[in-house]
């Protein structure tokens, strides 16, 4: 099997056959919420970070009790996962105020069902970036990894945090080089496929993925590239963009995506954590720091830099600006990003779409007009 | 000769004063200042526009007394303009305008001063000061607009949860807003008017945690309808001498019904508490006159009206200052509430419904706002379990009537009222039996 297959089937399933032979150890497994919790705290504890999500999720009543319509559909299908057993193997979950729905969500499995998880923690995250909130975060981080040793048992040093960071490090530089690839006229790796490949980094133990990554990198060397397409995209905006299916709509049809602004994608990996004497400053100063969220709130100008710069450098051809119904902070952004896509010149579609994919009829019409429009 | 812009803001005040001489008429003397008040601070916010003289919009809980001190006019956009629900026909352009750039689930409350300024009702801001709660609405929406019309903007982190470590965070903070209003208006910042502006804020707030003392009493001298337009004054004014007049006035005639010099607003049969917002399109009447009217039901206040903060402790230094003013932006009413844990939620909104006695509580859920949508089941359930008393949940837009007009609230209400009757009963006659088995035969 190719590492693109097997990492593929890896992001395929959520309780995947890395994480039962993690678990199979003994080992424990610990969901978060978001891209802006360190999972090198976990890591270095022994312990495997899994990036929450609910992807295929096609009922969300579970969490339609305890959750209302306005709340998006990924925090609902996300809770009724948690809810229904179907993240079951986790033996913690971590939540964080990333937005007001997960902020929300936490708190109603708290309530809901305080004892299936063996640990239950919140992670503060500032919504602005400066060096005060950066030592704020720094704190928070500190008392987290405290939670962290006291729940498990565990003592976590400077040189288990030290190496954590290393693999993972060498994780975002591994990411890094497959994202370079797809900067070829014809890109050896679809947008379909580095999703995958994405989504398996978020969900399986870091070691195994970085050999799956370097055996990756070597197939792709030199491989023929994907042409024919009718037009290269970049995926921005936010909120629960972790099914591969939705990138497949578009390329089905002909769009290749090339890159994305996504939290899910490289916002997950883009900077590497610059090792410091302080390491939790080192971590705090690192995770703030990445290309951000619409949460944070003084980075528009930063936000809107990184996705022109990813259309020059990605040689873009228009931008899709998803929006997960309902996702209020990066429903505003629209305000200044077509705006500013305008007096760039680049071709601009922003879509509101649920979680679920559902039926693709209508998305796939939208993003046809899309590619008519650029390709006119 | 360029002729001159007519914006909005007189005519507003003229609006709202013709609001206050309706009350007046019907004898409802706080509620006719109320509305005079306000429409002070419109026409405030009309002189300062004619007279050039800087204005910042502020977000929820950022404390006014800082731009008083400074000579700025603050204005709290999405209150200010929220109220203009109450005024018919004034909103649905704007709101309609908005909603070309920007989703509808955007909060409503956002939306219409973005409206405001697009369709060049009122000129965009000098500056903006925006704190990063309560919401997710004013965080995605305040940073864009602010770039959309290059308008200089400030934005204050907030915690979490609150403790010691994050109110020195936040009094840091207010710091940095100070440095950055400084340098947007070439104004600096007087700390000996700083403490005189705090002196007349704490007075009021004084008197106001007095009045909330009577206000608890059964029967409520004061009520919901009478007490609306108060945070929205505290939002604006707090610091202003006359916000203390007010609020002595104000406090004079509740004490004066408690006394019995004076009668009371209403024969209150029965008490509800609003644990979130009320529609400001029913300002005038609407679901509390019928709730008056046909059942005797007093609303005695609202979570935006159940405001506990603590004047500020130690007005002596600066530092002393902007930590008190941290403390009192993390307590003010949608900061204390919609920021910070479910526990923290749960424990404000069943404090208030305990404190102030209610045999109902109803959750007017404005649909723009996620956090207390997420949080409404959990509240239902507690009210029900711990206080012992029913509640209702039903969707509104606290400014926009066609998402659900009061014709349409009426029905829910006629179906809920008849649980409070019978809980109400239930309770009086275990309170009876209680208090019959420790008496003699």
């Amino acid at each position: 099997m190719s590492a693109l297959d097997e990492l593929t089937k890896l992001a395929g399933s959520l309780e995947n056959e890395a994480v039962k032979e993690w678990k199979s150890q003994g080992k424990k497994v610990v969901g978060y919420f978001c891209s802006l919790v360190p999972e090198e705290i976990l890591y270095a504890s022994d312990i495997m970070p899994f990036r929450i999500r609910a992807t295929g999720c096609t009922d969300t009543t579970s969490g339609d009790v305890w959750m209302a319509r306005m709340n998006c559909s990924y925090v609902r299908s996300c809770l009724s996962y948690l809810l229904d057993d179907k993240l079951s193997f986790l033996d913690g979950v971590v939540g964080s105020n990333s937005c007001d729905d997960i902020r929300r969500m936490y708190g109603n499995l708290e309530i809901a069902a305080p004892k299936k998880f063996a640990f239950l923690d919140f992670v503060d995250v500032p919504k602005k970036v400066d060096d005060d909130s950066i030592a704020w975060y720094r704190d928070i981080l500190v008392q987290y990894k405290k939670n962290v040793e006291k729940a498990f048992g565990v003592k976590i040093t400077d040189a288990k945090l030290k190496k954590a960071i290393k693999v993972y490090n060498e994780s975002r530089s591994l990411l890094k080089q497959l994202y370079e690839l797809r900067k070829q006229d014809n890109p050896p790796i679809t947008g379909t496929e580095t999703m995958n490949v994405v989504l398996a980094a978020t969900t399986i133990p870091k070691e195994k993925f970085n050999q799956l990554m370097e055996q990756l990198l070597k197939e792709l060397k030199g491989k023929k590239g994907k042409g024919g397409y009718r037009a290269r995209l970049m995926i921005a905006g936010g909120g629960g963009c972790d099914d591969p299916e939705w990138f497949k709509v578009i390329e089905d049809i002909g769009g290749l995506v090339v890159t994305d602004a996504d939290c899910f994608g490289s916002r997950y990996f883009w900077k590497p954590v610059e090792i410091g004497d302080d390491l939790m400053l080192s971590l705090a100063r690192a995770y703030m720091d990445r290309p951000s969220c619409a949460r944070m709130s003084n980075r528009l100008d930063e936000r809107i830099d990184f996705v022109k710069d990813m259309v020059k450098n990605y040689k873009v051809d228009g931008v899709v600006y998803q929006i997960m119904h309902y996702c209020q902070i990066w429903a505003g952004q629209v305000l200044v990003m077509r705006d500013e896509m305008k007096k760039a010149g680049v071709p601009f579609m922003q879509i509101d779409k649920e979680y679920a994919l559902g039926s693709t009829g209508q998305l796939k019409t939208r993003v046809q007009a899309f590619l008519e429009t650029i390709e006119r | 000769m360029e002729e001159k812009k007519e914006y909005i803001y007189a005519g507003l005040a003229d609006g709202l004063r013709a609001l206050g001489d309706q009350e007046e008429k019907d004898k409802n003397m706080i509620k006719a200042d109320g509305y005079r008040y306000f429409a002070d601070s419109f026409n405030r916010m009309a002189e300062a526009v004619d007279n050039g003289k800087p204005i910042a919009w502020v977000s929820v809980a950022v404390p006014p007394e800082i731009f008083i001190a400074m000579d700025i006019v603050p204005f709290c956009d999405p209150v200010a303009f929220g109220l203009l629900g109450a005024l018919e026909g004034v909103i649905e352009g704007p709101m309609d305008l908005a909603k070309e750039v920007v989703p509808d689930y955007v909060c409503s409350t956002n939306r219409l001063p973005l409206g405001l300024i697009l369709d060049g009702s009122v000129p965009p801001p000098t500056l903006m000061v925006t704190q990063n709660n309560p919401c997710d609405s004013i965080l995605g929406l305040d940073t864009p607009m602010a770039k959309y019309f290059g308008i200089p903007i400030f934005h204050i982190s907030t915690p979490h949860k609150n403790s010691e470590a994050g109110y020195k965070y936040v009094a840091n903070e207010m710091k940095k807003a100070v440095k950055f209003i400084e340098e947007q208006t070439g104004r600096k910042l007087d700390p000996d008017r700083l403490r005189e502006v705090m002196k007349y804020s704490n007075q009021a707030h004084e008197i106001l945690l007095n009045l909330n003392q009577l206000t608890m009493k059964v029967p409520c001298p004061f009520t919901l309808q009478e007490s609306m337009l108060d945070y929205a004054l505290f939002l604006h004014d707090a610091g202003r001498p006359y916000l203390v007049d007010y609020m002595k006035k104000v406090y004079q005639i509740t004490k004066d019904r408690v006394d019995g010099k004076r009668p009371y607003p209403i024969e209150e049969k029965l008490r509800l508490v609003w644990t979130y917002l009320v529609p400001a399109y029913d300002f005038v009447g609407g679901c509390f006159d019928y709730l008056e009217e046909n059942y005797g039901a007093v609303s005695v206040t609202f979570m935006n009206e159940n405001l506990v903060v603590k004047p500020g402790e130690d007005i002596s230094t600066y530092d002393g200052m902007m930590m008190s003013l941290a403390k009192k932006s993390l307590m003010m009413p949608m900061s204390r509430e919609c920021r910070g844990t479910m526990e923290s939620y749960l424990d404000a909104c069943l404090t208030m419904a305990r404190e102030y006695q209610a045999d109902g509580v109803i959750f007017a859920g404005h649909v723009g706002c996620k956090s207390n949508w997420a949080a409404a089941k959990v509240l239902k359930d507690a009210v029900q379990e711990e206080l012992g008393i029913p509640a209702l949940n039903f969707e509104m837009d606290v400014i926009d009537s066609r998402v659900a007009p009061t014709q349409s609230l009426l029905p829910k209400l006629e179906d809920f009222m008849p649980l409070v009757i019978e809980s109400r009963k239930r309770r009086g006659a275990e309170k009876k039996k209680t208090e019959g088995r420790g008496k003699p035969d």
